[in-house]
């Protein structure tokens, strides 16, 4: 293995031998262990797939009908805005005829 | 009375039935372990205990993917030091520790290693162990954890394999190019300490 510098190679020697600085407990401490439950069974329920995709769905069909019914809308509110624009030429041509 | 041996295939079993007590005994078995890991790679600024939490509730949601083929704690681990690794990768700074930043002690400590080629006085580990956390914060995650382990925690190339996923191949290079740059940043602090 490729060593660092002995310098370098000393201080991390030194470093190893270093106690810990504070002993690992054997148990978790007061209250941890709810915690921990307490946010796994939180994740668990965020990660019900099929309620998401349900409000997906019925958002994504209410927002295809809503686009529908508008596309249907301005189609017609167009057609009688061409009939109205006819009828209004007819009518200035009617009146710029007269003397 | 010898104390009862703890049944892991049992709480493993109740894991996946969602079985609370069986979190809280599985949570209890390996808190020791993963609380070891999360001090060893802890970054600056984040608490011990809520790294511990985060641990535990990823390990408790994703227990359907432990398939038994390695060892619970094997599985454990990596799942701990993955998370030690995004954590310390959130960590934007990277500061680079200054001769002035080290206390006098720190600095004779280096003086005494510079100059004489024997160790250093044992006691004088934990403040050995002081410089060289400092002089990994400027290393990056991957670096930090792999001379971590390799040369303060006396991991084997093999322990470090099973504990991160990297290949054999991966971890030498890694550990080249981080001894590199702690070499480089070693000689910077140094120099700038006789100037």
């Amino acid at each position: 293995m490729n060593q660092p510098d002995p310098a370098l190679h000393r201080l991390l020697r030194a470093a190893s031998t270093a106690p810990a600085a504070a002993p690992v407990p054997a148990e978790p401490p007061f209250g941890f262990t709810t915690r921990v439950i307490a946010g796994w069974l939180a994740s668990s329920a965020q990660e019900r797939p099929g309620l998401d995709a349900l409000w997906f769905r019925r958002a994504f069909l209410c927002a295809f009908a809503v686009m529908l019914l508008s596309i249907g809308w301005s189609y017609r509110t167009a057609d009688s805005a061409a009939t109205g624009d006819e009828m209004t030429i007819a009518g200035y041509d009617a009146t710029a005829d007269l003397p | 009375m010898p104390e009862a041996r703890f049944d892991m295939e049992a709480c493993l079993a109740g894991l996946r039935l969602k079985d609370e007590r069986a979190a809280a005994d599985f949570v209890r078995e390996l808190y020791p372990l993963v609380l070891k890991l999360v001090r060893s790679h802890l970054p600056r600024r984040a608490a011990e205990e809520d790294l511990c939490q985060v641990v535990f509730i990823k390990i408790l949601s994703n227990i359907a993917q432990y398939s038994g083929k390695v060892p619970i704690e094997h599985w454990v681990s990596r799942i701990t030091i993955n998370t030690c690794l995004n954590a310390l990768k959130a960590e934007s700074a990277r500061p680079e520790l200054r001769w002035s930043d080290l206390s006098v002690d720190q600095a004779a400590l280096l003086d005494a290693i510079a100059s004489n080629p024997d160790d250093p006085d044992p006691a004088a580990g934990a403040a050995s162990r002081d410089i060289v956390e400092s002089l990994l914060a400027a290393l990056n995650p991957a670096d930090r954890l792999v001379i971590t382990m390799l040369h303060l925690e006396g991991y084997s190339m093999d322990d470090i394999k099973q504990a991160t996923g990297w290949n054999i191949a991966t971890i030498k290079v890694r550990a080249f190019r981080a001894r590199q740059k702690l070499k480089h940043i070693f000689k910077q602090l140094n120099a700038k300490g006789k100037i």
